[in-house]
């Protein structure tokens, strides 16, 4: 009984890799034919089928920028509030978990709706409410982190800084945020890397397909190239636009692989720090 | 520091985790500049007494205070008192001591960043005085910038009472503060704790009976979250006596 089960999670384990290993190697094996310095660098033409995707990891990179930007103070704000201010009342504390876990499960079409009928209304379908649609959209993610880190400072920290006469405010200062700044730095790159994935969030919000450079204002759309694979996917039976879908890809798979390394590096720092 | 050393008093005061009273009809006067001792079993109400008395409970679910608990003749327990502002006057040593991951200078002088009027060209040198004054200095003197936490834990234990003292608490409320240490580091507390006497108010929990005779003036019982005797057992013994011997 028990080898059968050990045989049949051997086997779940490997079909989870392999999937994961054919994802990869698939967009490796197709998308690296793409690239080369023109297509990194170009700017694209005929709605993708030539050039390549420079205003695209730019749009994106601007888009992950601005949702690091808003969602950040408001990440950590909350996560202090919840750790440090509700000490006293765990119901509220938990409710806060509830909401940020109901949050975080939440289809991301739905986020993006409601960043266009909420942003959208003030900004227009722009790189400004796309960076806020996505700021909301991984905040949970951000600020779960982030409690989680704080929550794992000893508690003997902050009762020395007590004794010291620190006050509050200080002790988030001087102690904890200090303490606890790997930890926050993982909340920031696993929610960046969400943010650099998401498509569906994005879609109606902040991108046009084609004819975007640089946004020269606030209430200039970006282009990505989360949206970019989208629109070159739907031309699939041309096969310079799979080719250069593939490519695009490839570039955001590495764009998001060196975001989660950042985070899984930050983490490492983190244990190694609380094993100090 | 000012020549005023407040004295700290409890006046029916009872003390509650949510429904549950851990201490209770607590009632006495601890003398402005003396050295008290706080001595009774593992679970008697020392520690909760030392943390109500400084305020540390206060972000613990549930935790309550009736009655008065005055330091200055003031009910610390007010409105118009502020936690932080009542701490940086009484100063506490928990049992296990708790060293910034820091250096060792920037632990002795961390708490004085969040004071003001504090002339920063003398710093270097209150730093050298409080590690004198815990004996520490010798120690230490040659290897200021290095990691705190790679201490022994005797002398992080006289480390934190250096962070404490620099900053001049007039009250020290210690909790069990040698109870794992080596001897030296115990010897070199006890030596301050009696230099100190007749400067601070100072509460000591122990679970010492000779470091209490050694070096507190009187002797407090406590037993079930309350104080056994009134008037405090004058030391040295006998009065006392029989229940030193029980504990």
């Amino acid at each position: 009984m028990e080898k059968g089960i050990l045989v049949m999670l051997r086997a779940f384990t490997l079909i989870a890799c392999g999937l994961l290993v054919f994802v990869l190697s698939a967009a490796i094996v197709r998308g690296l034919p793409a690239i080369d310095a023109v297509f990194l660098t170009a700017e694209s033409k005929n709605f993708g089928l030539e050039g390549g995707i420079f205003y695209q990891t730019l749009g994106t990179l601007i888009l992950i920028s601005g949702a690091a930007a808003v969602g950040l103070p408001i990440a950590l704000g909350s996560a202090l509030f919840q750790t440090e201010y509700l000490r006293r009342a765990p119901r509220l504390k938990k409710s806060f978990r509830v909401l940020m876990d109901a949050l975080n499960s939440a289809p991301t079409i739905v986020f993006g709706l409601v960043g266009y009928l909420v942003f959208g209304a003030a900004f227009g379908v722009s790189w400004l409410t796309g960076a806020f649609t996505l700021a909301v959209m991984i905040l949970p993610t951000m600020q779960s982190s982030m409690v989680e880190a704080f929550e794992a400072l000893p508690e003997t920290y902050r009762e020395a800084g007590k004794s010291l006469g620190m006050g509050r405010g200080a002790i988030i200062r001087s102690i904890l945020l200090p303490q606890c700044f790997y930890g926050a730095a993982t909340g920031l790159f696993l929610g960046l890397a969400r943010a650099a994935g998401e498509t569906a969030a994005i879609l109606f919000t902040a991108t046009t397909f084609s004819g975007v450079t640089i946004p020269e204002s606030a209430s200039d759309p970006a282009t990505t190239l989360q949206t970019h694979i989208f629109t070159l996917a739907q031309e699939g039976l041309d096969p310079r636009a799979a080719e250069n879908a593939w490519g695009a890809a490839l570039v955001l798979l590495t764009l998001v692989f060196v975001l989660l390394s950042a985070a899984m590096w930050i983490r490492s720092r983190l244990h190694w720090e609380s094993a100090a | 520091m000012s020549d005023q050393i407040p004295a700290v008093e409890l006046r029916i005061a009872h003390v509650f985790f949510k429904n549950h009273r851990v201490l209770e009809d607590l009632n006495r006067q601890f003398p402005s500049r003396s050295v008290t001792a706080i001595f009774g079993p593992s679970g008697s109400g020392k520690t909760t007494l030392l943390r109500t008395l400084s305020r540390m409970n206060d972000d613990v679910e549930g935790f309550r205070v009736e009655g008065r608990v005055l330091i200055d003749g003031e009910n610390i327990y007010s409105d118009a008192v502020e936690a932080s502002r009542l701490r940086q006057k009484v100063g506490m040593l928990f049992q296990k001591p708790c060293v910034f991951p820091k250096s060792i200078y920037q632990n002795v002088v961390f708490g004085l960043r969040h004071r003001d009027g504090i002339d920063r060209k003398a710093v270097p040198e209150m730093a050298e005085n409080v590690l004198r004054e815990v004996r520490l200095w010798d120690e230490v003197k040659d290897r200021l910038n290095e990691w705190a936490p790679n201490l022994s834990q005797g002398q992080q234990q006289r480390l934190a009472l250096a962070r404490l003292l620099i900053l001049e608490p007039e009250i020290l409320l210690m909790d069990e503060p040698t109870s794992s240490l080596d001897p030296r580091s115990a010897e070199a507390i006890e030596s301050l704790i009696e230099r100190h006497a007749k400067l601070r108010t100072i509460l000591l929990v122990t679970h010492n009976l000779e470091q209490a005779r050694r070096v507190c003036g009187e002797i407090v019982f406590m037993d079930c979250g309350r104080f056994l005797e009134s008037p405090p057992v004058q030391l040295p013994p006998p009065a006392g006596e029989e229940l030193l011997k029980k504990y």
